[in-house]
């Protein structure tokens, strides 16, 4: 309780130490209980400094009881009054119920989605949500911004016209599809029709590509055309002179390869030892016999080996390379 | 035969029958649509003829396959949808410029093959910004996936409904409901600066 500073006094430990600030305040303020009220009014009595320090803690006290009351001035309170709220009116049950809900509604519906004001915007939402999304637009500045926004996009889509194709086309794809059709009238076969099909496959089918192929096609056009025009612009050359000098050639060149295949054939090594193998068999039958029945029996085997690899697979393919297909 | 006051499907089963009239009349009436869808898909006017007309000569020549329980405009926009996809896929050429062809070597040629927005009665204010919007819109459009530029041409340009989109597309009507949210998100995205 006292204050650990002894002094010599000759009364107990306790009684030599000094009595601490907050000691002597609550003397003041009657805080401390009998005992130590006792104690203290005691040491007090006979310790010098701590006496002191309890008058000066009397006087202090005793000018802040002496201090007077300042008071705010006359229109304070009026002022204040001023500022607090109005006073809420009476509310019914049935009022509280309705903005409660009001407040759940508002919360469960945040902002709208982008997806949701575009289909407002394209009048796709069901009648009863309506109401809701334009409740909700009259009370949020952010969502009636972002459906101005969409109303505009909406309306410049909306100024998109439709282009018209360049003159002649109308006639370009009707003369196509005649021809097309002419084509198609005078296939009298199916046989006929994958050929055509594989014809018109190669046809080009844009104008860059018909200007490749024309571009293509013109120098060897233009030579031949060059060289036909020489060739018959020749006054000693006839019709009949051209038709007998080409049959001529013709039948020159026709002889000099029929002489040349007798000529590789007849005296061939290999028609020779043919001919020696005949002559040779036809002295001994059995051998002949024997050698017909082993070039028999290799036919066979290689004409199954084709049927097996060429017909009979393709009946037993894969269903996945079927489907494929 | 007034062929003009005949309906698609009536068009169509003539048409089967190889009456050049019917196929004429068929023509007279979608050649600008599908001109207009497969122009803006891959933005040159030539090559946009091209897939046009094999457009054209696909379905006549199939005339007998289109089953009269569906409508003849989603048949024919399904052919030549398919037939530009095919083509873009093959030649990705998805994103043009609007300005001209990318295969224009002179200025006069960029010109010749420039988007050009036609408008009429409007003040010359109302022109420039009409035009200036529609160039940002052509451009925006221009960006999109295919898909997306389909879906959106059908749906604005054409004005087809949700389930001819998705027939014509073939894709599930979700599907088509999503690409054209999408497709707008990301015109929105585009053309955001000119908002601001």
């Amino acid at each position: 309780m006292l204050d650990n500073d002894d002094f010599s006094t000759g009364f107990p430990a306790e009684m030599n130490r000094h009595l601490t600030a907050q000691q002597i305040q609550a003397l003041l303020d009657g805080q401390l209980s009998d005992g130590e009220f006792a104690d203290a009014q005691e040491h007090v009595v006979f310790c010098a400094r701590c006496h002191a320090d309890l008058e000066a803690w009397q006087l202090l006290y005793a000018e802040l009881g002496g201090l007077a009351e300042i008071g705010p001035s006359s229109d304070f309170a009026a002022r204040v009054l001023e500022h607090l709220p109005p006073q809420e009116e009476a509310v019914s049950w049935r009022q509280r119920v309705r903005s409660w809900i009001a407040v759940r509604g508002r919360g469960a519906m945040e902002h709208l989605s982008p997806v949701r004001l575009q289909d407002y915007i394209e009048g796709l939402v069901p009648a009863r949500q309506v109401a809701r999304i334009e409740a909700h637009l009259s009370g949020c500045t952010a969502c009636r911004s972002d459906v101005a926004a969409w109303q505009g996009l909406f309306e410049g889509l909306g100024t998109l016209q439709s282009m018209e194709p360049a003159e002649g086309f109308y006639e370009r794809v009707m003369a196509q599809h005649r021809v097309l059709q002419l084509i198609e009238a005078w296939e009298p076969a199916a046989a006929r029709i994958s050929a055509f099909a594989r014809v018109k496959r190669l046809m080009p089918r844009t104008r860059r590509a018909w200007a490749a192929v024309a571009g293509l096609a013109m120098p060897p056009l233009t030579i031949g055309s060059v060289l036909l025009f020489e060739v018959f612009s020749n006054p000693a050359l006839t019709p009949a002179y051209l038709a007998s000098f080409l049959s001529w050639k013709v039948a020159e060149l026709g002889t000099a390869l029929g002489s040349a295949l007798m000529d590789g054939v007849v005296e061939s090594a290999a028609a020779f030892q043919v001919y020696a193998v005949v002559d040779f068999l036809s002295g001994s039958p059995l051998i002949a016999l024997a050698g017909a029945v082993v070039f028999a029996a290799l036919s066979a085997s290689a004409a199954w080996i084709l049927y097996a690899n060429l017909f009979h697979s393709r009946r037993t393919e894969h269903p996945y390379a079927q489907a494929s297909i | 035969m007034d062929y003009a006051e005949l309906s698609d499907k009536e068009l169509a089963s003539l048409a089967g029958q190889r009456r050049q009239a019917a196929f004429g009349e068929l023509l007279r009436r979608y050649q600008r649509p599908i001109f207009s869808l497969v122009f803006r898909m891959v933005r040159d006017r030539s090559l946009a003829e091209d897939l046009a007309q094999e457009a054209f000569i696909r379905a006549f020549g199939a005339i007998g396959s289109y089953d009269p329980r569906y409508k003849f405009s989603s048949w024919i926009f399904k052919i030549a949808n398919n037939h530009t996809i095919d083509h873009l896929r093959k030649r990705k050429l998805d994103t043009v410029s609007i300005h001209g062809s990318p295969h224009a070597r002179t200025a006069r040629e960029e010109e010749e093959t420039r988007i050009v927005v036609e408008s009429g009665g409007e003040s010359p204010q109302e022109y420039v910004e009409h035009k200036e919007l529609g160039s940002q819109i052509e451009h925006a459009i221009g960006k999109l996936r295919p898909e997306y530029r389909t879906a959106i041409l059908l749906r604005h340009v054409e004005g087809y409904p949700y389930d001819e989109i998705a027939e014509i597309m073939e894709l599930p009507l979700g599907t088509v409901k999503t690409y054209l949210h999408r497709a707008r998100s990301e015109l929105k995205e585009h053309l955001a600066h000119l908002a601001q």
